[in-house]
């Protein structure tokens, strides 16, 4: 395995240009673990930077290669009003891989089970990425991210996340077997509340062994005066298509998956971000 | 290229490849405390490190990425001969027991303490959320940490523990493990430690079928490639039979296994070994080896392998097994034994009520942080072996029946252990670096791989018990009929003894005149089963102390009221006992001490049994117990060797056979032989379990190791205390008789106060008798009986089924504890690994034997996240009249409550029986839906 260390952003992206197939190495918590099989060499990100929290105004920026920790730990943050997904972080219950896993790879990993995913994407959270040497910048929905074939990726510069508003009312619930494991079904919520009604609703999950995934029409059931959570955690439950592992059957975790996010929604609706 | 880094405040410089893992780096400049323990998946934090002052898995970075970073290591943390303040606190709170996880541990909570000098529970737990350890329980390191925290502070941070048997100076007063501190420096310690640079490294290629015979193997390839030492397959491999089984000889286990067999019987057997220069050429061998396989049909479960014309896993003669043992050539019945007691159809006729079920047990791994892992050289035509073993002198027994050579051609040197539980009972892989050094006259290394443990080294026998029990409304209990059926894989190591086990630590628990046991022990074509802490206890006590819980619940009687009234007490006989010999006939026990009265009564309290039970419609509360035991080792079996040897200023020389595997073996003996000849601790130097140095003991297994290798201590140093006596009379021309020890070795009563170094001196000098040393044996026919409660609060969620231990006490009789903290530590540790085994912890097959959770990150183990809200082991008073200083045995007992406790105090919330273990959250809420 070929392992290129470049040390600007340009030098980046024109190595994993040329070196197809290659893979962007953040902290490395997956790619230098044993489950990691894909082939190709890959560029680390080591000599890049790329860390820390700005704020301006309402637009947050959390470089890509900012430990969980980090950013879990970042009073800038939490003065921002992110708390919601300091605590996400924290879910991930391995200080040891905190500590060395970034955010950018987080969002690239995209595992079904990375704890922080779900709450970004409830956030709203865009990705300043660069995709060749030239042109400057841009900036993708994670979504529009995942839509790329894996090897056309750009490299992630960063996250981008709006300030949540005084009436975002967070939810999150999550099971897994044990302390140190993935969750093996997690929802999380974020509703936008006016005068008691619901104006706008984003509801995330993610099942062990399938990708996190928002779920729009569900989301749109939720709009309205008086969200019926029952109504919506069934339809959570049928939306998503878990796989049977030894984490649990699909029957199981379906089922699991709709009490979660009836649990996520009435947080939210309980009284702001308290879990 | 070159990476440069700060490695404990010195700046280095090394030659590394780009893709290097930073724990493969570190080692190869010689820094030993960063471990293997997850095969690089960041799982278990063995290898962890202080990166610029956050912790990290080592096995998961590579050398690139530390370039210009800071690495502290535990070995950058003692000053000189002075241990920092976190490694002391976790020696004195008896923290450490095999210490190969500690280093990641001790640098974590430093992480901590850096940043948060006044860490609370929750912080203690996500600070160590990342560091698996098997041993400890967790529990006590929130003690050790609140002592260093303190102690940074400037404060006294005293760790406070309770004490037992006033007469003693020594013995019932907690100190610090003689080895911890080479532990907590991370001093060359284990196997792997000793392993020189000219040494070859072993791999094996395993079977991809559960059951096939191989028809042809063309190893050509591989034995050509540069740096291939030596392939060996069934053509050229030893044709002798032998059985893994460490127990002492002859062994009530088959001899059913060659080194490599024309036939492989399960996922994971042996096709082909490689020894190389390299671990990557090894490797890279194996793929070159072309094997073709008749596939042939397979069992994989009990009632698969019992069925008439079942595809059979063995064709063989059992008559050159060393016992018989049930065995039934022909079948796939491995193992079967039956008893009665009394009457029990009578029994049965006289019950007002009967509870009948079958109760079912997964395959669980033992899973310490260190695998199994040898190293072997030769030395002047002998084979020298460095072991992580409990049996040295059954390992000795093995290989030298495995080499066709004698046994004083093998020296076999245990070193310390990374945690044992039984699992390394077994010669899982130590005869195959014996042969590779053997044939090539190399040193030979083989440490299994994560994956390797968890497919071809040894789990805890799936078993289902049948249980039917009859009973007055009175609660009187009038018959028990428990039928055990186990499945002992592929191969018969233990085959019999473990599930007999199941009986004869359960049955004897009750009143009861009736009591009939069957055993019947299966074949199939999935990993081996072996020995493991509790040995069968856990599956037995587990099924029918659930049992009782459902007596008590249909007659509706306080459970703890009705163990109360049904169990055991001092003085009561055992007859049963004389049925559940292992493999020939047992002996009848007399319950020689019992401290299950007291120990009922304050777990009760410590769980807050007669509280009330919340339950908001969701979350449910419910209570559960159950009484434990086990044995102090195998009376009429066992037998256990020491040596004292009086150096010249007074100080002793201890030598014992038996084998300390982190539990404080080592330590239970100095401070036996210590308090016996008025010494203190320190005085005394031990070697232990080192087949040409000490003398013999069959290892540590069956709870044998304080009171066989303890009453072998005791036996040689009051020989020696005999000795010391004559000798100084002599020089003081006084009666032996009028002279005693009194404490730091003085000699009172005579005409003049001696000292042990004067009475030594005098002894060896040219006008003495020779250099002061005892021997001491121990057998008997007779050993104590530990006893214990174990309590569990549970919260039970309705909607999703997940249980969650929120209190659990462990009160235990294990008669005088020699050293209470490390008593405690094995205590907390065997209950957490019960608490897994409960909750989460199953091996999982396919449909073809093949295992689908082979690592942790599928196979989940408890973390100490994991560990209950309230946490409790305490420790009664019992004098027993047998034991050192009236000691029993401590660990193994520990593992057997924890499963019937809980799935007790989930009825108790929730009014389901869960019958099969792990208590997993999806089989809870399908109860529930049964239910609703």
């Amino acid at each position: 395995m070929e392992i290129l260390i470049p040390t600007t952003v340009r030098e980046a992206v024109e190595l994993h240009k040329k070196n197809s197939p290659s893979h962007f190495l953040a902290g490395g918590t997956l790619v230098n673990s044993r489950r990691w099989k894909k082939k190709g060499s890959l560029v680390s990100l080591s000599a890049l930077g790329l860390t820390g929290v700005e704020i301006h105004g309402g637009d947050i920026f959390i470089g890509a290669m900012t430990s969980l920790s980090e950013v879990e730990a970042s009073e800038k943050l939490t003065e921002a009003g992110l708390e919601f997904l300091q605590r996400s972080i924290r879910d991930l219950q391995r200080k040891t891989i905190r500590n060395a896993a970034t955010m950018g790879g987080c969002v690239a990993a995209h595992l079904s089970y990375a704890d922080p995913v779900p709450a970004l994407y409830v956030l709203d959270a865009k990705l300043r990425v660069q995709f060749d040497t030239e042109a400057s910048h841009s900036e993708l929905g994670i979504d529009e991210y995942m839509a790329l074939r894996a090897l056309d990726r750009p490299l992630i510069l960063g996250l981008v996340i709006k300030r949540p508003g005084k009436n975002s009312r967070f939810g999150s619930a999550r099971r897994a077997r044990n302390a140190g494991d993935i969750p093996f079904a997690k929802a999380v919520c974020r509703l936008d509340m006016d005068a008691g009604a619901c104006k706008a609703a984003r509801l995330a999950v993610g099942v062990s062994g399938v990708p996190v995934s928002r779920l729009p029409e569900v989301e749109k059931m939720l709009v309205g005066p008086t969200p019926d959570v029952d109504k919506a955690a069934l339809a959570a439950a049928e939306a998503v298509r878990p796989v049977s592992d030894v984490r649990g059957s699909r029957s199981f975790k379906r089922k699991i998956l709709g009490v979660l996010v009836k649990d996520a929604l009435e947080q939210a609706l309980d009284g702001g971000d308290a879990r | 290229m070159k990476v440069s880094f700060m490695l404990n405040g010195q700046e280095v410089t090394v030659e590394t490849e780009a893709d290097e893992r930073v724990l493969d780096l570190l080692r190869r400049i010689g820094i030993r405390s960063v471990r293997r323990g997850c095969d690089n998946e960041g799982t278990c934090g063995a290898c962890s490190i202080l990166l610029d002052g956050e912790i990290v898995c080592s096995c998961i970075l590579l050398a690139h990425q530390v370039e210009g970073r800071e690495i502290l290591t535990v070995e950058g943390l003692a000053d000189g001969r002075e241990l920092h303040t976190i490694q002391a606190a976790f020696l004195d709170a008896g923290t450490v027991q095999c210490g190969y996880c500690m280093p990641g541990q001790i640098l974590a909570v430093k992480a901590l303490l850096d940043k948060n000098p006044r860490p609370n529970r929750e912080d203690v737990i996500d600070a160590l959320s990342g560091n698996y350890c098997r041993c400890t329980g967790y529990e006590r390191i929130f003690t050790a940490v609140e002592a260093a925290a303190a102690r940074l502070r400037g404060e006294e941070g005293k760790v406070e523990t309770p004490t037992y048997k006033r007469d003693c100076r020594i013995v019932g007063k907690s100190s610090r493990r003689v080895d911890g501190e080479q532990l907590v420096r991370a001093e060359p310690s284990y196997v792997e430690d000793m392993v020189s640079p000219d040494t070859l490294h072993i791999k094996v290629l395993y079977s991809p079928h559960a059951h096939a015979e191989i028809i042809d193997i063309d190893t050509s390839k591989a034995e050509e490639l540069p740096g291939v030492a030596l392939v060996v397959t069934h053509r050229n491999a030893p044709d002798v039979w032998y059985g893994s089984a460490g127990q002492n000889y002859p062994e009530p286990s088959p001899y059913d296994r060659r080194l490599v067999d024309k036939f492989v019987r399960y996922v994971g057997d042996r096709v082909a070994i490689v020894a190389a220069e390299t671990e990557e050429i090894a490797e890279q061998a194996l793929e070159l080896i072309e094997v073709e396989y008749k596939v042939l049909p397979a069992v994989f479960t009990i009632e698969e392998a019992a069925k008439e014309g079942a595809p059979l896993v063995h064709r063989r003669d059992p008559s050159i097994d060393p016992l018989p043992i049930g065995q039934k050539a022909g079948s796939n019945l491995a193992a079967c034994a039956e008893g009665e007691i009394g009457n029990v159809d009578k029994g049965f006729e006289e019950a007002e009520v009967i509870i009948e079920n079958e109760y079912r047990c997964a395959q669980v791994h033992a899973l310490p942080q260190e695998p199994h892992v040898v190293f072997t050289r030769m030395q002047s035509g002998r084979l020298i072996i460095h072991a992580s073993t409990q049996v040295p002198w059954h390992l000795r027994r093995i290989v030298a029946r495995v080499l066709g050579i004698r046994e004083n051609r093998i020296r076999v040197i245990k070193e310390r252990v990374g945690g044992g539980f039984g699992h390394k009972q077994d010669v899982v892989h130590e005869e195959v670096a014996a042969w590779v050094t053997w044939q090539t006259n190399r040193p030979a290394y083989f440490r299994m791989t994560r994956k390797e443990e968890f497919v071809s080294a040894r789990y805890r026998h799936a078993m289902t018990v049948r249980i039917k029990l009859g009973a007055r409304r009175d609660g009187t209990i009038t018959a028990i009929e428990q039928t055990v059926l186990a499945d002992t894989g592929a191969y018969g190591p233990h085959c019999l003894t473990v599930p007999m086990n199941a009986s004869s630590k359960s049955l004897p628990l009750f009143r009861c005149p009736n009591m009939r046991f069957r055993t019947f022990s299966y074949y199939t074509h999935t990993p081996i089963a072996g020995a493991y802490q509790g040995y069968g206890a856990p599956q037995g006590a587990f099924a029918l102390q659930l049992a009782v819980a459902e007596l008590a619940d249909k007659i509706g009687m306080d459970q703890v009221d009705l163990l109360e009234k049904v169990r055991v007490r001092a003085g009561d006989m055992l007859d049963i006992m004389k049925i559940l010999g292992e493999g020939q006939e047992g002996i009848p026990q007399k319950v020689s001490s019992c401290g299950l009265g007291p120990a009922l009564e304050r777990g009760r309290e410590l769980v807050g049994w007669d509280d009330e039970k919340k339950d908001d419609g969701r979350w449910a509360e419910g209570c559960g117990v159950a009484i434990i035991q086990q044995g102090s080792g195998l009376p009429g079996i066992d037998a256990a060797n020491a040596e004292c040897r009086l150096c010249g200023d007074g100080t002793l020389l201890l030598l014992i056979g038996g084998t300390d595997l982190g539990t404080g073996l080592d330590t239970v003996a100095v401070k036996i032989a210590a308090e016996v000849l008025c010494i203190d601790v320190e005085d005394v130097a031990v070697i232990a379990a080192d087949t040409d140095v000490t003398p013999f003991d069959v290892g540590a297994y069956a709870s044998s190791g304080t009171y066989f290798s303890g009453m072998a201590a005791y036996r040689a140093a009051d020989g020696l205390k005999s000795l010391v006596l004559e000798q100084a009379a002599r020089l003081l021309g006084c009666k032996a008789e009028q002279l005693s020890l009194a404490p730091r070795g003085r000699i009172t009563g005579g005409p003049k106060e001696l000292t042990l170094a004067e009475v030594a001196h005098r002894a060896q000098g040219g006008d003495g008798a020779g250099q002061l040393a005892a021997f001491g044996s121990f057998t008997t026919e007779e050993a104590p009986i530990p006893y214990g409660a174990q309590f569990a609060r549970v919260l039970v969620d309705r909607k999703t089924g997940l249980v969650k231990v929120r209190k659990f006490a462990a009160v235990q009789d294990c008669g005088t504890p020699i050293n209470p903290d490390l008593a405690l530590g094995q205590l907390y540790g065997g209950v957490m690994k019960a608490v897994g085994h409960s909750l989460f912890e199953e091996i999982v097959f396919d449909g073809k034997g093949r295992v689908k959770n082979p690592n942790y990150w599928d196979y989940k183990v408890p973390m100490i996240g994991d560990v209950p809200e309230v946490f409790k082991a305490e420790l009664v008073e019992v004098d027993d009249p047998l034991g050192p200083f009236g000691a029993k045995s401590t660990s193994e007992i520990s593992m057997n409550g924890a499963a019937p406790a809980i799935a007790a105090a989930i009825h108790d919330a929730v009014g389901v029986w869960i019958r099969q273990w792990p208590f997993t959250a999806e089989r809870v809420l399908e109860a529930l839906d049964r239910q609703a």
